[in-house]
């Protein structure tokens, strides 16, 4: 599509002038975002809620509140970010300048997902504008409203040539991927991912792919169960467990099972009240074809509480599975639906062993009051990030690097962490062009005498 | 077999796999003429699994011994380097032991701080909470290196990759078939051969190698084979460093100490006969300057390799009657000012100029990995800045000037993996510089702490108590404008500039 290749081409063009690159112009391009995001806010809800049946508050604290933190660090900071960074140098360097200098990359693409569509377009997006960058921007088509308001939104605020949005589903972004860029950040799942980094290969393109895989959360037996469950049904259950970063199963000893159960039955009550389905506070899956997917999970499993379904709205309630089995339907993808599935294991090491068996997570929670236990469970085993003692936290602290780690991805961002991924880190030696005596011993004619010096 | 090269013996007992995918263990049944790596790679993994490589005094261990092979066998390698290349000892001591050994003892004196966990700073939400970055091994590591500094190439990537703390698999260049050999039959020996092995091979046995999944690939070559290479790490997902190359232009402006320039430039181009990376790969000047370069140019030449270079012991040959017959035929572009001789039965070519060339002649339309320098006559320093930028980014520019304003202008209207004013390959010398290309050149960095960077995965982490349960409450359904503000306060992070009402 010839459309693809001039958006992609204006970009290219635009970034060339040069005009992304001074500070200030970035500046002012992300404080045209933080107005944005003010001034548009009801709309951005109001998008949210008709994709995901996300309510205000929630709205609002999960995917409006971490964007504009982004930006306020990133203005603070960029400066000092940004700035040249001398480096140690050794006798032979001594009199000269040796520094990283952080370069943009040149035209980036962000492809966003459907499950918090704004952040994951935000997000990406203000770590490459503060880079210097010119961003192609690709929301998810599955979060429609979003995507409709974001390709609204953007050019209303931002240079038009430098920032474009492309909207669209499989074959759009099939033919975006064969236009060049100098760094691709995707988020989404795993079958995309390798398909992102072989279109990406054809142009030696640099990949940061946010995946996903089934983050592992095992309960000690000694703990705090009443604690650890209510912060377990908060992170697994909000947006209705479409969360990459949700505890996608537990990993406990069978004799603290059914206590696991009647803690998280009693934190749903007080969360969702009585009836989940008429709780302005519980989500929806997103379509038809994740809410068939869900359900079908269910099939031959031992169902300890919830189950229900409504395939009009797309509801499913929060749901538990007792006593499943490793080889079942429910263990083999990530469930990213609001269903529990917990595994019998007898020991910390049964659960380590089970864990370091399958695919590195982009999560891994453990809850214990032992502090060594916690420590070793995470020295043995390998995940993209860790909570300890509680779930999803380690997303909302910009100054860990966020990402995956083989199946669940490569690359991070967040905070600095954005502004390096996005960065070229240019090695800069400038000598001068005098003191050529000090150079006498590295030019043949060689002798031992030169070596052995 | 010792060495566990070529085709290794499956291990006596496969650990168990996961039902999708395979855990990582390539294919199922590891039959030996489908996936002859098979079983070496499950047998890495496996010991990676077991956690022996990742106690300091383990890495510290086999770092040593890498020193320890650098020191014993630096005779052979001396004579092996310059058996496939015709290395000069002197330059061979430089590069494939004193470079080597640098990198080195930087790792080994910095590893117990590069492990360290990285604490980092918290908001007001996590005070009471412990915040920081864990430097992860990724597991089993691929390094493949190239054939013109065999030793060099593959010996300081895996300085990082032991020193994070993964199982390696080398994979020595089969072109410089006389090094290959001396590091298939004597590293092993040196290292734990569970978690570190020699692989042997051409494109064929490459190939089948990388069916299996690896954990991190490194990868110096060219840019089409880095294609490759990157095609098939993203059928695993694995994560690679790709050291390509390029052509990296060298601007020489009208104001310089035309001497001075002259010597550094040829000594980079025809280092190592010019199979460089690095090397400057063309010159850019104006007329004026190319007349005075030149006889300083012949100078320099004559200083470093006598009026016959071919009976200098200092000057290296091309590696193999491929690549001579491929430099040789660049030689056809433009007109030879200073050089041109070569002699195919010692695979010799002269250090040779070449001037009137343009912009589309064979020379300037590849990588010359050869000791061949051409001018291309600009007027001035922002034609050779459109010059530079209209092509594939390279690994380095070079820009000599007496005036400082003219290399920062260089420096910042181009971009390149890296670049030094006022000299030629020295800024990949300085182990704090990152190493790296971007484009077509590569991706990803190395050399010190950016190698232990490169081979680790940073896994952000963060530790809570279990108490304080109350703190938790503002995020909890049901969702409330009071809860809410609550939130707000305690994540928020504020401008400096901004009034906010309490």
């Amino acid at each position: 599509m010839e459309r693809m290749q001039q958006i992609v081409g204006r970009a290219r063009a635009a970034f060339s002038s040069g005009r992304s690159r001074p500070l200030r112009f970035r500046i002012q391009q992300l404080k045209a975002l933080e107005r944005m995001v003010q001034e548009k806010e009801k709309e951005i809800l109001a998008a949210l809620k008709a994709d995901l049946n996300k309510c205000g508050p929630n709205a609002y604290s999960h995917e409006i509140l971490g964007v504009l933190g982004e930006l306020a660090l990133t203005m603070e900071k960029l400066p000092s970010w940004a700035a040249p960074q001398p480096v140690k140098k050794n006798l032979l360097t001594l009199r000269d300048e040796a520094y990283i200098n952080y370069e943009p990359l040149g035209v980036v693409l962000v492809i966003g997902a459907w499950n918090y569509p704004f952040v994951l377009v935000m997000q990406p997006l203000i770590g490459a504008i503060a880079a210097g960058n010119a961003v192609v921007v690709k929301p998810s088509e599955v979060s429609e409203n979003t995507a409709r308001l974001v390709a609204e939104l953007l050019p209303q605020y931002l240079d038009k040539d430098l920032y474009p949005v492309i909207t669209g589903g499989v074959p759009e972004t099939t033919e975006l991927l064969t236009q060049r860029f100098d760094h691709i950040l995707y988020t989404g799942n795993t079958a995309v991912g390798k398909i992102v980094m072989a279109a990406a290969a054809k142009h030696l393109t640099p990949v940061t792919l946010e995946l996903g895989g089934k983050s592992p959360c095992y309960i000690d037996k000694d703990c705090d169960l009443a604690v650890a469950c209510r912060r377990i049904t908060w992170g697994k259950y909000m947006n209705c467990g479409q969360t990459c970063i949700a505890p996608d199963y537990i990993l406990c000893d069978p004799s603290i099972q059914s206590q696991v159960v009647e803690n998280i039955k009693a934190t749903l009550k007080e969360f969702y009240g009585e009836d989940v389905k008429s709780s302005p506070d519980y989500e929806r899956i997103v379509n038809q074809r994740h809410f068939k997917r869900v359900k079908s999970l269910l099939e031959g499993q031992k169902i300890a509480l919830g189950g229900e379904s409504d395939e009009a709205s797309c509801f499913i309630a929060p749901t538990i599975l007792t006593d499943v089995s490793p080889e079942s339907k429910v263990m083999e993808e990530e469930i990213f639906g609001p269903v529990l599935p917990i595994v019998p294991v007898k020991s910390v090491e049964e659960a380590i062993e089970f864990i370091n068996l399958r695919e590195k997570p982009l999560a891994l929670y453990v809850f214990s009051n032992n502090k060594q236990l916690i420590k070793r469970v995470i020295s043995e085993t390998s995940s993209g990030g860790v909570t300890g003692n509680d779930v999803i936290m380690h997303f909302f602290l910009s100054t860990l690097p966020f990402g995956g780690v083989g199946h669940s991805g490569m690359g991070a961002y967040h905070g600095k962490h954005s502004f390096e991924t996005f960065s070229h880190r240019r090695a800069c030696l400038i000598k001068d062009l005098k003191m050529e005596s000090t150079n006498k011993m590295r030019y043949p004619p060689g002798s031992q005498k030169k070596v052995d010096w | 077999m010792e060495t566990g090269a070529v085709f290794p013996q499956l291990p006596e007992s496969e650990p168990r796999r996961a039902p999708e995918g395979d855990g990582g263990n390539g294919s199922v049944d590891g039959d030996a003429t489908r996936n002859p790596f098979a079983g070496l790679v499950s047998h890495l993994r496996a010991s990676w699994l077991s956690g022996k490589t990742r106690p300091m005094e383990y890495r510290m261990a086999q770092l040593k011994a890498l020193g320890r092979f650098l020191d014993d066998k630096k005779q052979e390698i001396l004579e092996a380097t310059a058996s496939d290349l015709g290395k000069a000892p002197f330059e061979a001591e430089l590069s494939e032991i004193l470079l080597c050994k640098n990198e080195l003892h930087e790792t080994l004196n910095n590893l117990s701080c590069w492990m360290k966990d990285e604490q980092v700073d918290r908001n007001l939400a996590m005070q009471l909470d412990s915040a920081f970055i864990r430097k992860d091994p990724y597991g089993v590591v691929l390094i493949i290196a190239p054939w013109n500094y065999p030793i060099h190439l593959f010996l300081v990537p895996l300085v990082g990759a032991i020193a994070a703390g993964n199982c390696v698999i080398v994979k020595p260049s089969e072109v410089s078939k006389k090094t290959e050999k001396l590091v298939a039959e004597t590293l092993p020996g040196y290292l734990d051969k569970d978690c570190f092995a020699v692989v042997t091979g051409g494109v064929q046995e490459t190939t089948r190698l990388l069916e299996n999944k690896f954990d991190y690939i490194f990868f110096t070559g060219s840019p089409p084979v880095g294609r490759i290479i990157m095609t098939a790490a993203a059928k695993h997902l694995t994560p690679v460093t790709l050291e390509l190359g390029g052509k990296n232009p060298c601007y020489v402006s009208d104001t310089c100490d035309v001497t001075n320039v002259a010597r550094r430039v040829a000594w980079g181009r025809f280092f190592n006969a010019g199979q460089t990376c690095i090397a400057p790969d063309y010159l850019l000047c104006t007329i004026e300057m190319q007349e005075k370069l030149l006889p300083a140019l012949r100078k320099a030449i004559d200083d470093f390799y006598g009026p016959n270079p071919r009976e200098s012991p200092d000057f290296g040959r091309i590696v193999s009657d491929k690549q001579f017959q491929r430099v040789q035929r660049l030689l056809g572009s433009g007109r030879v000012a200073i050089g041109g001789q070569t002699d195919e039965a010692e695979r010799y070519i002269a250090p040779t100029v070449l001037v009137d060339v343009q912009p589309l002649d064979p020379v300037m339309q590849e990588e010359i990995f050869g000791p061949i320098l051409p001018i291309i006559i600009i007027t001035n320093m922002d034609e050779a800045i459109d010059f530079i930028n209209s092509r594939e980014r390279p690994l380095a520019v070079y820009a000599f000037s007496s005036d400082d304003k003219v290399v920062n202008q260089v420096l910042e209207r181009t971009s390149s993996g890296g670049f030094c004013g006022n000299d030629t390959l020295m800024h990949v010398t300085l182990p704090s510089l990152p190493f790296g290309g971007i484009g077509n050149s590569g991706l990803g960095t190395h050399h010190g702490k950016f190698s232990f960077d490169t081979f680790s995965h940073h896994r952000g982490c963060l530790k809570r108590g279990m108490g304080w349960e109350r703190l938790n409450a503002p995020r909890y359904p049901p969702y409330s404008q009071q809860k809410f503000g609550v939130i707000r306060a305690t994540s928020k992070v504020t401008r400096k500039s901004d009034c906010t009402l309490l």
